[in-house]
Formats: C-alpha cells, sequence, structure tokens
C-alpha cells in the first residue's frame, strides 16, 4: 500500500483528465519549462473559479493624509478629482512580496520508479516553475536557489522585465552533485534576505535532518513564511521487492545486496521515523510542510499551496498551531473554490 | 623429451581459469538504482553451491586439454643422443684495431677503451688467435699473429690488456682507411695450410674507436675488401662525457696553411662549441713565449683575455684583437671542461721591412715628379713593408746602407736601386758590388743628358731624344710587346694587353751594341726602346732600363691602370721567400738546405717544455731538402749551430675535432661487410638447433598432442552431457 495514496478530486480539475497521472503526463511532455509552467497555472486558475487577482500582496488596506514628498503614483486621483483631497492608497506591504524557490538538484532528485510518469526533479522543476511563473504574474519580486551539496545557482528575487526568464533558466538544468545538503542553501539564504518573506524548500529530504531544525528557526526568527514541500516517487514511499537485487546509491554509487524478505518491511519503518522526524520539527517551528509524489498532478499541488499561503495571510501574527504541517496532498479532501 | 618452444608452456597457466570460473562469486544479476540507500541495511548474500567444486572428474578432464594444447605448441621432440660433430666449427683470427688518434684524448674516452677491450678479449674463445694494432697516421702492431700463434692464448691476452694498459693516444690524426688496409693484409698473411691447421677459416677485425668520420674513407673503394673479413664495430663513448667541448683555431685568409702566411690583418680566432655541450661562456687569452734575444719576435706582453659566447652546436669567429701579442705563443680557450683543443699554437712571421733606393735629384712629395707616383704604387703585404729611400747626392749614406744590410753575399731588404741621376765614381762601385750580388738596377733614362752619364753602367748608347710638339697629334704608344718577359707578364691576358691608350710625349733614343745580352720588353711605335733588360753570364744581377718617364706631364702611365701592377712586377712580391710556420701534426716541416748535421730542435712550448726523445726527427733523402717531423703539437725552434733558423707552430690536424660520426652505411657503402663471425660455442648452438627442428619435423609429436586432446574434449562432452542429464532428471522427478 502506498504510503501516500492519491485521490483525485473530479471538482478541483473539471476540464483535466480523471487520472492525475495522466494529467501530469500531458504536461510534462512540454519540454519548455516557461511554457510548461504557464499551462500548470493556467489549468489551476481555470479550475478557481474566482477572480484570479486575489494574490499573495497588493491588497488595499486604507488612506492616509498625502505628505509632500510622497510618490505621485499612489495617490488617489479619482478621490482627488471627485472631493479635492489629497490622500495616499496604503497597502498591506507597500513594498512586493518577496519570495525564494529553493530547489534541490542533488543526484538522487533524478530518481524515477518504474511506474512514475516522471522523475522527482522533473515534477520539481515543474512546480517551481510554476509559482515562479504564478508570483511573477502577481508582480511579485521571486528569486530561485538551486542547490546539491553546496549551492549551485542564485537568482536574487526581482521583478522586472524579463527576469521569468532568468529563473526558468535557473531551473532549466540537470543534476548535480554528490549528496543531498539542506543546511547550506538555508543558512545562504538566511544572509541573502533579510526581509521578510516566502520560502519554498523543494527536495525529497533524503537526507539526515539533524540540523533542519536550527537551520529553519533562523529563517522563521528573521519573519519568513516557509513551506516545504516533500517531492517523492510513489516507490519511495511503498518499497516493494520480489527478488534480490543490488542497490546502488545514485548520490555516492554505493552498492548494498538487499535481501528482499527482510528488506522492504525494515524500509517502511525507517522511512516513517524520518517522516515524522521533519513533521515535528515544522509544526514546532510553525513551518508548512507538505509531502507529495510525482503522480499527485500539479492542479491539485498548486491549489493545496494557494490554500497554505491563504492560511498563512490569514494567521499572521494568530497562533502557530494554524500554520503548523499541512495534509499531504492526495490524503485530504479538497474543498476546492478560493485559495 | 625437449622441447623447440618453452614460451609456449606458459599456455599451461590456463588451467587456472577453470578453477576461477567455479570459485568466482556471482554476484546477483539484478541491480537497481536507488535514490538513498539511507533506510535499507546491507543484508549479505547467502553462500550459493557455486563457490564449490561440484565435478572434479570433468575440471581434471578439462584441465588436462589445455595442458595437452599448451604442450603441443611446445613442439616437443625426442632427442637424438647421437654427438654433434666437431669439424665443421672452425675458430676465428681476430685483429683488433685500437684508435689512437687525437681525437682518442677527449675526456673520459681512454679508460673506456682500456675497460672495453679488456671484456672484448675475455669474451673470444680459447681457440681464437688474436692480435692487437692500433693507429694514428700510422698503424703500429702491438700483439702480432705470429707471436700469439706461438704462446698460449692466457698469454697473449695477457699481452693484450697489457699492451692496452701502458697505450696512450697520440696527437696525430688518424688515417683509418690506410689502417684498415694494413690490418686486412696482416689478417691476410695466413696461407691455407696454416689455417687448416689452425683451425681458422673466419676473418674478423674489431674496430675500437670514437667512430669519427675519417676524410678518406672513399680511399677505400679503391681497396679490393676480402669478402672473408669481417669488421665489427666497438664505438666508444665515454661514461661521464664533459659538460662542454670546445676548441679554438687560427684562420687566416685561408683555413690553411699557405705558402703564404697572410695573418696580420685578415687573421680570425675560430671558437667552435659541439652540440652536446652545456657551457657557452668562454674566454680566450693569448699567452706568449719568451724567444731568444737574437730573435726578431715581439717580446710577450701581458696577456689579454677575451670574453665569448659560443652557443652549442655553433662556430663563432673573431677578430684577434689589437692588444693580443703576437709572434710566438698560443691562444688558450678556458671555461671548457674538455682540455681537448683548447690550445692552438701561433707563430706569426716578423715583419719584413724592404727599401727600394731611389738615387735621384728628386723629390717624392711632389706630385710634378715621377717618385711621388712610384711611391704610392709600391706593392704592400702583411709580414712585409717596402720603403722607398731617396738619396739625391748625399753618396756615402746609401752606400753604408747598402753595405750593412748586405752581410756575406746576401742581399736582403734591398729589393732594387732606381737611378735617375749620373753616379759619383764611389757610387758606381757599390752599384757594381750589389749587380754582382744579384742586385736589381733600374735606369731611367728620360733625360739625355742622364742617360749618357749611365750610358756606360746600361751598356747602350744614346742617339738622342724625342718630344712630342703636339701633345694631341704628336704622341708615341707602345708598339713592339713582349708579354714572355717577366715585367710584362701580368698583363699577357686578353683583357690586360691593350697598351694603346697610353700616350707618351717624351722619350730618349738608346741603342744597344751587338755583344751586350739584352731583351727588349715593349718597344714605341717608331721602334725605339722603351722597356729592356740587360744580363750577365756571371752573376744573376740585372738591368732594367726604362726610356720614358711615366710622370703626367710626359706621358699617360703612370694614371694609367697598367702602371701599378708594372711597379709591383718590377719591385718584385715582398712576401715572396717567406717561410710558412704553422703546420698540422703530419705534414713535413721543412728545413732550408744549409742544415747540416750539427742541427737542433728545441721545443719552446707546448706538451712538452724539453724536447724528447723522438719528438722530433729530421729526414733527408738525396738532393730533397730536409724536413722535420715532430709528433706533439707546439712551438719548435730549428736550430743550426745553437742558432734558430725557423719557428714552426704545430697544431693537432682540424679533422680530429670534428664531432661528425662514421655510420654504419658508409663502411657498407665502399664494400666492408660489417658483422661479428659466429664463436664455435654459438655455431654449436645454431647446429643443434638446427638438429632439433630436423628431429621435431620429423618426429611430429605435436600431432599425437592435438589427438589425445581432442579425444578429451570428447571424453569430457559425455560425462557432461551425462551428468546434465542426470540432474535433469532428479529436478524432474
Amino acid at each position: 500500500m502506498s504510503l501516500f495514496s492519491s485521490q483525485s478530486d473530479s471538482r478541483t480539475q473539471p476540464s483535466s483528465p480523471s487520472n492525475p497521472a495522466l494529467a501530469n503526463l500531458e504536461v510534462v511532455r512540454i519540454q519548455n519549462l516557461e511554457l510548461r509552467a504557464k499551462v500548470i497555472v493556467e489549468g489551476f486558475m481555470s479550475g478557481l473559479h474566482r477572480s484570479p487577482y486575489h494574490g499573495f500582496s497588493v491588497e488595499f488596506t486604507d488612506y492616509r493624509q498625502y505628505t509632500p514628498g510622497d510618490d505621485l503614483r499612489y495617490l488617489d486621483w479619482k478621490l482627488l478629482a471627485r472631493a479635492d483631497r489629497k490622500y495616499i492608497k496604503r497597502f498591506e506591504d507597500e513594498t512586493n512580496l518577496r519570495s525564494y524557490l529553493l530547489v534541490d538538484f542533488s543526484k538522487s532528485m533524478a530518481y524515477r520508479g518504474p511506474n512514475a510518469t516522471c522523475s522527482k526533479i522533473h515534477y520539481a522543476q515543474s512546480i517551481a516553475a510554476a509559482l515562479a511563473y504564478f508570483l511573477n504574474r502577481q508582480r511579485d519580486a521571486v528569486g530561485v536557489l538551486t542547490f546539491a551539496d553546496q549551492v549551485l545557482d542564485t537568482v536574487p528575487p526581482r521583478f522586472r522585465s524579463g527576469h521569468l526568464r532568468r529563473l526558468m533558466l535557473a531551473l532549466d538544468r540537470n543534476v548535480d552533485g554528490a549528496s543531498t545538503n539542506l543546511s547550506i542553501p538555508l543558512t545562504q539564504l538566511t544572509n541573502l534576505m533579510q526581509k521578510r518573506g516566502l520560502v519554498f524548500l523543494l527536495s525529497d529530504y533524503l537526507a539526515p535532518v539533524d540540523n533542519l531544525q536550527q537551520d529553519l528557526s533562523y529563517l522563521r526568527s528573521i519573519g519568513h513564511d516557509v513551506i516545504l514541500l516533500r517531492v517523492l516517487d510513489p516507490s519511495e514511499t511503498d518499497l516493494k521487492l520480489e527478488q534480490s537485487v543490488m542497490f546502488r546509491d545514485m548520490e555516492t554509487g554505493k552498492q548494498i545486496y538487499v535481501d528482499p524478505e527482510s528488506a522492504s518491511k525494515e524500509y517502511r519503518q525507517r522511512f516513517l521515523e524520518h517522516e515524522q522526524q521533519i513533521q515535528q520539527v515544522c509544526a514546532g517551528l510553525g513551518v508548512n510542510y507538505l509531502p507529495t509524489t510525482t503522480d499527485v498532478s500539479f492542479n491539485q499541488l498548486m491549489i493545496q499551496l494557494v490554500q497554505l499561503r491563504s492560511q498563512l495571510a490569514a494567521g499572521r501574527g494568530g497562533s502557530r498551531d494554524n500554520l503548523a504541517s499541512a495534509t499531504p496532498v492526495g490524503e485530504r479532501e479538497f474543498k476546492g473554490g478560493t485559495a | 623429451m625437449s622441447v623447440l618452444f618453452w614460451l609456449f608452456g606458459l599456455g599451461a597457466l590456463a588451467i587456472a581459469f577453470p578453477f576461477l570460473f567455479h570459485l568466482i562469486r556471482r554476484q546477483p544479476q539484478g541491480q537497481m538504482e536507488f535514490s538513498s540507500l539511507m533506510f535499507l541495511r546491507p543484508t549479505p548474500p547467502r553462500i550459493s553451491r557455486r563457490s564449490r567444486i561440484d565435478n572434479w572428474l570433468l575440471l581434471l578432464l578439462r584441465c588436462l586439454v589445455l595442458v595437452l594444447i599448451a604442450f603441443a605448441f611446445m613442439r616437443p621432440f625426442l632427442p637424438d643422443n647421437a654427438s654433434l660433430l666437431q669439424d665443421n666449427t672452425v675458430a676465428r683470427r681476430v685483429a683488433i684495431l685500437v684508435d689512437t688518434s687525437a681525437s682518442m684524448r677527449r675526456v673520459g674516452v681512454w679508460p673506456e677503451v682500456q675497460s672495453k677491450i679488456d671484456s672484448l678479449v675475455d669474451s673470444f674463445e680459447p681457440q681464437d688467435q688474436l692480435a692487437l694494432f692500433h693507429f694514428d697516421q700510422q698503424t703500429h702492431t702491438l700483439v702480432d699473429f705470429d707471436a700469439a700463434s706461438n704462446r698460449e692464448r692466457a698469454d697473449t691476452a695477457a699481452d693484450i690488456k697489457q699492451s692496452i694498459q701502458s697505450l696512450t693516444p697520440s696527437w696525430m690524426a688518424g688515417n683509418l682507411s690506410a689502417a684498415l688496409t694494413s690490418v686486412v693484409n696482416q689478417l691476410l698473411q695466413i696461407n691455407d695450410v696454416e689455417m687448416d691447421q689452425a683451425g681458422v677459416s673466419q676473418l674478423q677485425i674489431v674496430l675500437v674507436s670514437d667512430m669519427q668520420e675519417p676524410a678518406d674513407l672513399q680511399t677505400l673503394q679503391m681497396f679490393q675488401w676480402p669478402e672473408a673479413v669481417k669488421l665489427e664495430l666497438l664505438p666508444i663513448e665515454p661514461a661521464q662525457p664533459a659538460t662542454s667541448d670546445a676548441r679554438v683555431s687560427l684562420v687566416a685568409a685561408s683555413s690553411e696553411p699557405s705558402d703564404t702566411d697572410t695573418p696580420s690583418e685578415t687573421a680570425r680566432l675560430r671558437v667552435s662549441n659541439v652540440r652536446r655541450s652545456q657551457e657557452a661562456g668562454f674566454e680566450i687569452s693569448w699567452t706568449g713565449i719568451e724567444p731568444r734575444p737574437d730573435s726578431d719576435y715581439e717580446q710577450p706582453v701581458s696577456p689579454a683575455r677575451l670574453p665569448l659566447q659560443v652557443p652549442p652546436g655553433t662556430v663563432q669567429t673573431v677578430e684577434i684583437p689589437e692588444d693580443f701579442s703576437r709572434g710566438l705563443g698560443s691562444f688558450q680557450l678556458s671555461g671548457d671542461s674538455d682540455l681537448f683543443g683548447n690550445q692552438f699554437y701561433a707563430a706569426t712571421p716578423q715583419l719584413r721591412k724592404l727599401r727600394l733606393i731611389a738615387l735621384s735629384n728628386q723629390g717624392m712629395d711632389n706630385p710634378s715628379t715621377s717618385l711621388f707616383y712610384l711611391k704610392h704604387a709600391l706593392p704592400q703585404s702583411a709580414n712585409s713593408q717596402l720603403e722607398l729611400n731617396v738619396y739625391a747626392a748625399d753618396q756615402s749614406e746609401w752606400i753604408a746602407t747598402i753595405q750593412s744590410e748586405t752581410p756575406g753575399e746576401n742581399v736582403t731588404d734591398c729589393v732594387a736601386i732606381l737611378i735617375e741621376r749620373p753616379l759619383e765614381e764611389r757610387e758606381n762601385e757599390a752599384i757594381q758590388t750589389y749587380l754582382q750580388q744579384g742586385g736589381r738596377l733600374i735606369l731611367k733614362l728620360d733625360d739625355a743628358e742622364t742617360a749618357e752619364q749611365l750610358q756606360e753602367l746600361g751598356g747602350y748608347k744614346v742617339a738622342g731624344s724625342w718630344a712630342a710638339e703636339d701633345e694631341k697629334v704628336d704622341y708615341l704608344l707602345l708598339g713592339d710587346l713582349d708579354f714572355r718577359h717577366w715585367t710584362l707578364a701580368p698583363f699577357q691576358q686578353l683583357g690586360f694587353n691593350d697598351f694603346t691608350r697610353i700616350h707618351f710625349w717624351q722619350a730618349t733614343a738608346i741603342e744597344f751594341p751587338e755583344d751586350q745580352q739584352i731583351q727588349i720588353a715593349a718597344k714605341f711605335d717608331n721602334n725605339l726602346p722603351a722597356i729592356w733588360e740587360k744580363t750577365y753570364a756571371d752573376h744573376t744581377g740585372s738591368i732594367v732600363g726604362i726610356t720614358f718617364d711615366w710622370q703626367p706631364e710626359r706621358s699617360q702611365f703612370a694614371l694609367s691602370s697598367k702602371f701599378v701592377p708594372w711597379v709591383g712586377q718590377l719591385v718584385g712580391d715582398p712576401s715572396a721567400g717567406q717561410t710558412p710556420v704553422s703546420y698540422w701534426l703530419g705534414q713535413p716541416l721543412p728545413l732550408p738546405s744549409t742544415m747540416d748535421e750539427n742541427w737542433k730542435v728545441e721545443a719552446l712550448a707546448g706538451e712538452t717544455t724539453g724536447l724528447e726523445m723522438g719528438a722530433a726527427q729530421l729526414h733527408q733523402s738525396g738532393d730533397d731538402p730536409p724536413w722535420l717531423s715532430v709528433s706533439r703539437p707546439g712551438i719548435y725552434s730549428a736550430k743550426q749551430d745553437e742558432q734558430p733558423i725557423q719557428y714552426f707552430a704545430v697544431n693537432v690536424h682540424p679533422d680530429e675535432f670534428s664531432d661528425h660520426l662514421i655510420l654504419d652505411q658508409q663502411f657498407e657503402t665502399v664494400g666492408i661487410p660489417l658483422g661479428r663471425h659466429p664463436s664455435e660455442s654459438e655455431q654449436l648452438q645454431q647446429e643443434r638447433l638446427k638438429k632439433d627442428v630436423e628431429l621435431e619435423e620429423g618426429q611430429k609429436l605435436w600431432k599425437y598432442l592435438v589427438a589425445a586432446s581432442l579425444f578429451l574434449l570428447i571424453a569430457e562432452m559425455g560425462i557432461a552431457g551425462k551428468t546434465a542429464r542426470r540432474i535433469q532428471e532428479s529436478s524432474a522427478t
């Protein structure tokens, strides 16, 4: 039995095929990453049925008196014409939202199970690209940091013409590195991003998570909202072996002989322990943790992410318990509708 | 049982493969790449039955097949006990020819020769006849075949080793062609009966040399090299060659010593550095030696040093600096680790001062006088200086000069006396003496009055004088020219014999009595004598008469292109008669014919301070002038009655410094077969191998071995098939 057996919700994807694996297959066949992101976002937007302009930022709050020196772009001209009073429109955040996409490009991300539609990195690239496209469309500043055992590439958060292309180029790369090191990108991000923002960390988290709590606590202390997105192959969540095989580690090249009778059971147990460890860390820090597998449709995952973001916006300043780990995608009942 | 090819026996090691194939632990066939092994633990594989040998019989059969095939490839055969015939084996007659030319003096070469000859002598069989020769310019015998044949072989070998230890290279150039020819003749000095008795049929020469390319190898083409004689080359290379090897030599106008040494202005030093040299910076210095006080050579001055850079493989030529002393001494090259060729001995001839005495009332500094043009046309030489001395009426001065300069019978420094004024009686006497001593008089008779006063001396009669009335239309030309006469000899070639453009406007007409020995070299077109010579029967003196003046107001001769060579011919070559002083070792050093038994040669510088016995030898045969031969480079002084009469600078021949090596092909080109005759044991070995091949070809045991291995393979297949069927049947039940 799969650890995360996905169930599709027809209400969220009225125009897509009923099988999410088939829906994903159509998307992942698109070679161009930017086009793929656009297809994901448009599909996800069409499923929302509501105005897509309720975004993460640019939200009007109130007026204040104009004082000389204020930016005239925010002067309410209609009110000036109507009442001859100069008022400045105030927004929730006068600067755009800064968000960072941290994508794991370690070799383990290249794994693709026997029945999977795409590899984990392919899936993570698509989701990261879709997020970047979506946030950029909302005029938010988006940055990308790719990493493996070290930081591979960094694109700082900007909103300007051509920036989306830079983001896509940074994301459109091959896997590299010998192992997964989660500390280095998080530490570097702590130094890079001093203003409050939103951080997506996309990885398979197949690495020791002993320092994860400390690294995430630095980000949280600055005020960042952090969403951990765990991308796994379905076969990684439920290892099934029929005969003895030599396993070869994709990252280290190490080979071990595994007996099928004892290995599956032990694997499942140790995997769950690791999973619980991550969840405890996230719950303690108020970090959103969203595990998913590559057979979950992109639309479903995007909706889940938007909902998480909405919860973050609504609960800012509230209790941390509301912002704890989310229900794994595929296991919860989607309500659909607005994010 | 013996085999032909042992190496094929290694093929039997292939029996290890069946064991390995049985015992190798097989890895599981399935291999799966997984994202991370952090949740997996390795499980030790279980030992399968494959790691044990299941069927010993099959394994042994397969190994046996491999062994039999390998053995078949070794071509085994059953040996024949019949002993090989000894009649076919022969001894060798070997001449060891050692190069002892000067080039073998290079650093590290000669010790290498000695050690190689020791091992070479030991490498020969006891029945081989050995002889030892060495050569430089000549070939010398150290141990000959006759002595070797009458003694024990061990004694001969000891003799050769001892001779080589006491031998040292000479300073002479090597003559390889002559040495090879001579040694071949020595080898062939054995008749068939002696060869049969000694069991000798192979003739061998072993050449031990640095293989410097000889200049005369082509002369061997004229020699019919015997086919039976083989030449083995034993090239010598120093075990620890010097880090540099440069040489210095003096080059004159021509690189070879010639009859006329002219080093003064054209002489240069040539420094060459071999390609393998690691040094490039050298210094040249001049070390003069002190000649005897009565010598004309300059005294040595403090040595000057000339630094220069000569990159490896290049030749640098430098002018001799002015501050280098000239005379007797040597140029020394410093900075070279190999001292061979670093010294070049030089003996530059001293400057000779010659004079042309003019008895004239005119000066020689005024262009209106004829002596002015004569002074500028006098020939000069690098080693001699010809001066014109004019004496107007001061009789005693020039007469004293003539007398003091003519000790005994020789006229040394006065090339001629030109007379164009009347002579006093005392002057006449001195002139007559000068003539009788072989001197040359030049009578310039352009003035009729003077000509009349000199009639008695010249033996002619003045018939008048001729002068042109109008210079443009009235002039004389030289009409009848005798180019066989020595005064006009330079103009006998077709391009130089045109005198028609030279006009003469004044001349003295003279006539000769019939009893005079007069030879007219040139006449004017009016048949008057222009240039004539009077010779004497009782002595070698002569008078040359000229009836015109070359001064431009009286003729065009001085300004013509004929004047300078004509004057040069008239007064003679000032460098004539000088003996060369630079020689290569091996060249004969000529001595004056006046040498008698009371001669002596002294080495002033060089490899020996005092002259060693045999270092110089006087050779004299028949009427030929005597000559000297020396064996070492240096500066030699030949003395007669303790008086130095000749100096010689003798150097090593330049061929000995060449770094070109002779190639094997060059020997083959001149028809010399290279190689070494096999020794008796080698011949026996060859015979044995030949016989083994014949035996193996006759027996062909490998066929039986292949057949046996095929039989074993069939048996193996049968057993294997039966075993497989049994396993299948047991697994089916």
